[in-house]
């Protein structure tokens, strides 16, 4: 078993380091959690180093990703190193500010350590706690008050094949009635399968009046072990908007978190899952109703293929005062084969009276009865159930207000139906 | 070449075990337009499924060639990029999958990779096909019969047959359901495809159809085999006389009692 070294960043404020020091306890005092589905133990996660590579690396990261002509701002994080960070002039100049975490945390000690870890406990498990200890860098985002960013923030975190452990930090806060859409990416060379563990964690505050859009991808390289956690809070009228897909790794255990804090507070929330091979999905969706007149709206569907594994847990909390709320949830999941399982866990806790709430989970082998009807018109097998994968996805990706984000999970769904071909499971 | 020819030759089927076609035989040519007619259960949408590879139905003897290709060895989406098209009584609802999507899908899976129907030339084609059977350009963009009423179904696969221009086409009580009004839009787009390349299998219980789609041979079939062929005269017989006569006069030997 391999133990970090602490790490302190140079100029790092002492309430940061007081912190870090306190999460580098919880990490070596927390057990390897139990996931009641996600066997973690038997993952053996312990033997690989959790060790960030010390130096930051732009060279590794492929040309295309480096800049972002269409974004208001881009960074790129290559082994949980920024290696770029840039604002558009228009940005800038409203006052949104973009920048490197390490920067922000002596620059801007105040906000960073007010916001820094409030959603996110750190002793969510030992992985919250290594990220909360071992962090090296991250993002940090403000968004003034009554500024609408037009174009979006793109985040990408490249895990190279010199990473072993890379614990990113994202950090949001949108003023209020501020507006902004962010876009994370995790991605990493397809054809690198060395074990590495992704620990990252997103914190959004979304002030009241505000509308923000977080949408995250998770297309990690084979090896990758990952816990992507995310949590928002939607102050009075305020709206979060999360879009979040997983592809990759071998292992990821993710989700996302709304607390719906104050009234009138929104909430959206689409999955989207493409699972083979071996891969093991395991994800929280949670939203908690705590003001009145909040509504939610969660939607997950994914496809399992090969012998992969999926459990997507929804939770819609309603707590008593939250009266006049609506939650919703959807969970649909499509076999590609009798190997594959999954689980979708849909649950209500409701402690008001005067609410909506509505669940629904179902799971299916594609439906042979479709695929004869469309090979009825000539299309071949795969062809056909290319088409009904695409169309059992489709409406829950075009619910995803950003183009960019549908047109790049199109091309994730587009990587993946090809990868079944190659392995002639269609 | 040749008009197409789609031979049927004593044909058994079973489903589950249960054998519904004993012996049937049939011959369609381009050009001609065949009446399939008998009372429900009798195995005329057995037939139908069976031609187009159905997985449910198992042959258990005789053979069904296309232009003496064996069709049973085929696949069903190779049958029909062989040229066969079966309208179908129940088409299912395809979720996610736009009917314009789902018929380029068609039509490239019958060209090469390389050379995929020009977009342009598709949209016109489609518009055109769906004028002739009034359908509303927007069904287009529709998910595949999700949500569409039973005539709409109806038409939905005759505009794919008027897409896809099969050699030898199956309509399976392609008339059911629908008000006199649709049987005549769905027949007046049957009636635009017909031509010496096309050979046409129209199944139907009632005469209503062929009214509008003036068959050259009409066939009836009762348990599972064709007990009586003829032009069609025999159509409107059956009309004025009904099943029953079928029933006492041409099968007694089948049906021991009198209904």
């Amino acid at each position: 078993m391999s133990t970090p070294e602490l790490l302190t960043l140079p100029d790092e404020p002492t309430v940061l380091a007081d912190r870090r020091r306190a999460a580098r306890d919880l990490y070596d005092a927390l057990p390897v959690p139990t996931r009641q589905r996600t066997p973690l133990k038997a993952r053996r996660l312990e033997a690989i180093p959790y060790r960030e590579p010390a130096a930051a690396d732009l060279d590794e990261v492929p040309a295309a990703l480096r800049s972002a002509p269409d974004s208001a701002g881009h960074v790129v994080l290559s082994n949980g190193h920024v290696v770029v960070c840039q604002l558009s002039e228009a940005a800038r100049q409203s006052g949104v500010r973009l920048l490197s975490l390490a920067q922000a945390a002596h620059q801007d000690a105040a906000l960073v350590s007010e916001h820094l870890g409030s959603l996110v406990a750190v002793d969510t498990d030992r992985y919250t706690a290594a990220n909360a200890a071992f962090w090296r860098d991250g993002v940090l985002l403000v968004v003034p008050q009554g500024i609408a960013v037009a174009e979006p923030i793109t985040i990408v975190h490249w895990v190279g094949a010199a990473a072993a452990g890379v614990f990113p930090r994202t950090l949001i806060v949108a003023r209020d009635d501020a507006s902004v859409a962010v876009v994370e990416t995790y991605l990493g060379d397809p054809t690198d399968s060395h074990r590495v563990l992704v620990s990252a964690t997103t914190e959004v505050i979304a002030g009241p009046g505000s509308h923000v859009s977080v949408s995250a991808l998770q297309q990690l390289p084979p090896g990758a072990e990952a816990f992507l956690r995310r949590r928002g809070r939607a102050q009075h009228d305020a709206r979060l908007d999360w879009a979040t897909a997983e592809f990759g790794a071998a292992l990821s255990v993710a989700g996302h978190h709304t607390d719906l804090a104050e009234s009138g507070a929104r909430t959206t929330s689409y999955t989207v899952t493409f699972g083979s091979a071996a891969q093991h999905f395991d994800y929280d969706a949670e939203v908690v109703h705590i003001g009145p007149h909040t509504t939610s709206d969660m939607r997950a569907r994914g496809v399992m293929s090969g012998r992969s594994r999926s459990i997507f847990t929804g939770l819609s909390e309603i707590r008593k005062g939250a009266r006049r709320t609506d939650a919703r949830q959807k969970e649909e999941t499509l076999m590609l084969s009798p190997d594959a399982r999954a689980d979708a866990i849909p649950s209500l806790l409701i402690d008001d009276n005067d609410v909506f709430a509505a669940h629904a989970a179902s799971a299916g082998p594609i439906d042979e009865l479709a695929v004869y009807y469309l090979a009825s018109r000539g299309i071949p097998r795969a062809d056909a159930i290319d088409l009904l994968v695409r169309g059992f996805l489709g409406p829950v990706v075009e619910r995803i207000a950003l183009p960019a984000v549908q047109n790049r999970i199109w091309q994730a769904i587009d990587a993946k139906l090809q990868e079944e071909r190659g392995r002639g499971t269609l | 070449m040749a008009g197409p020819e789609l031979a049927i030759d004593n044909l058994h089927v079973a489903v589950d075990g249960t054998p519904v076609l004993k012996g049937l035989t049939l011959s369609i040519r381009g050009g001609e337009v065949h009446a399939v007619m008998g009372p429900n259960g009798t195995g005329k949408s057995t037939l139908a499924q069976t031609i187009m590879g159905h997985p449910r139905y198992q042959v258990t003897g005789g053979s069904i060639t296309l232009d003496g290709q064996d069709l049973l060895a085929m696949k069903t989406d190779a049958r029909a990029r062989a040229g066969l098209f079966l309208a179908m009584q129940y088409p299912n609802e395809v979720s996610g999958v736009t009917t314009a999507n789902f018929l380029r899908t068609a039509l490239n899976a019958r060209r090469d990779a390389k050379d995929p129907v020009r977009l342009k030339e598709f949209r016109d084609e489609l518009d055109h096909a769906m004028d002739i059977l009034s359908i509303d350009h927007g069904f287009a963009n529709r998910y595949l019969n999700e949500g569409f009423s039973g005539g709409e179904k109806k038409r939905n696969e005759i505009l794919q047959m008027l897409l896809l221009k099969p050699r030898i086409a199956v309509l399976d009580e392609i008339d059911s359901g629908l008000d006199i009004d649709a049987v005549r839009i769905v027949a007046q787009g049957v009636d635009a495809s017909r031509s010496p390349e096309l050979g046409l299998l129209i199944i139907t219980h009632y005469q209503r159809i062929l009214n509008y789609i003036k068959p050259d041979y009409v066939h009836i079939v009762y348990d599972g085999r064709v007990v009586k062929s003829g032009g069609p005269e025999l159509a409107e017989t059956l009309e004025s006389r009904g099943y029953e006569w079928i029933r006492e006069e041409l099968v007694p030997a089948v049906e021991g009692s009198p209904a």
